[in-house]
């Protein structure tokens, strides 16, 4: 069974963002499913932010899911016009409207709405967590 | 083969952005022919009230991006009858604006079945 997910809250905002990623975590470890995608969008998209400094105790969120992208082959899709608002830009974007940086961390694609119709389209099981 | 999908608006238009972003996700999924229909719950119906005027705190009618949702193809829109109900709004006064916009109210008891006919349902 493929899963995707949908994402709607931040790290700090909302409790959505963790559960979402014990969910995701559970998902590709389980050896019987498969994580297709996860799709961040709205304060989601604060997940995919590759600056901020997290306390020593506490995980790095961006990091963790792109490690688990990476273990897993799932993909990673911020909603552009959420990430763009919010100023999460990957070296494209940030080259494009001549920002100072990219900041959103590498292994997160941004990508537009149309990329979770077509999640919809390819699972079995969409999941929002928000 | 595209998968019947529901998207679910439950936020009171201005107060909370994740209104806007179901509105969104609704024109996706039209823009990109799927079937899709979309529902309009809880604090969601306060969504579909002709005459907002929302340029007075800088923002843009809701109303205007539902008023548009038939030319992309859903040309019937669904509210919960209970949620109308609670907050005092009679259906018949939804479908202002030109041309009128069809809305069908569902009933506590047609509203799991309704839900229940879709493969995908997204809440907003």
């Amino acid at each position: 069974m493929k899963f995707s997910l949908l994402v709607l809250g931040s790290p700090w905002g909302a409790q959505c963002a963790d559960t979402a990623f014990g969910f995701a975590q559970a998902v590709a470890r389980s050896g019987a499913y498969e994580l297709q995608q996860v799709f961040f969008f709205h304060e989601g998209a604060y997940n995919g932010g590759g600056l901020a400094v997290l306390p020593a105790d506490e995980a790095d969120r961006a990091q963790r899911w792109a490690e688990l992208a990476k273990e897993c082959g799932a993909e990673l899709a911020l909603c552009i016009a959420s990430a763009l608002r919010r100023g999460l830009l990957d070296e494209a974007e940030a080259a494009r409207h001549e920002r100072a940086a990219a900041t959103a961390l590498p292994g997160f694609q941004l990508a537009g709405l149309g990329q979770l119709v077509d999640a919809c389209a390819r699972c079995d099981r969409l999941v929002t967590f928000g | 083969m595209s998968k019947k999908i529901l998207i679910i608006c439950r936020r009171a238009p201005y107060g909370n952005p994740l209104a806007r972003a179901g509105l969104d996700a609704v024109l996706a999924a039209a823009a990109f022919e799927q079937d899709a229909n979309v529902l309009f719950m809880d604090d969601g119906v306060w969504q579909l009230l002709p005459g907002q005027a929302p340029d007075a705190i800088g923002r843009k009618s809701l109303r205007a991006i539902i008023q548009s949702l038939p030319l992309y193809g859903i040309e019937t829109l669904h509210a919960d009858g209970a949620s109308l109900a609670a907050r005092g709004i009679a259906a018949k006064e939804l479908a202002g604006g030109e041309p009128p916009l069809r809305i069908e109210t569902l009933s506590a008891t047609a509203l799991p079945s309704f839900i229940q006919g879709h493969r995908h349902i997204i809440s907003f």
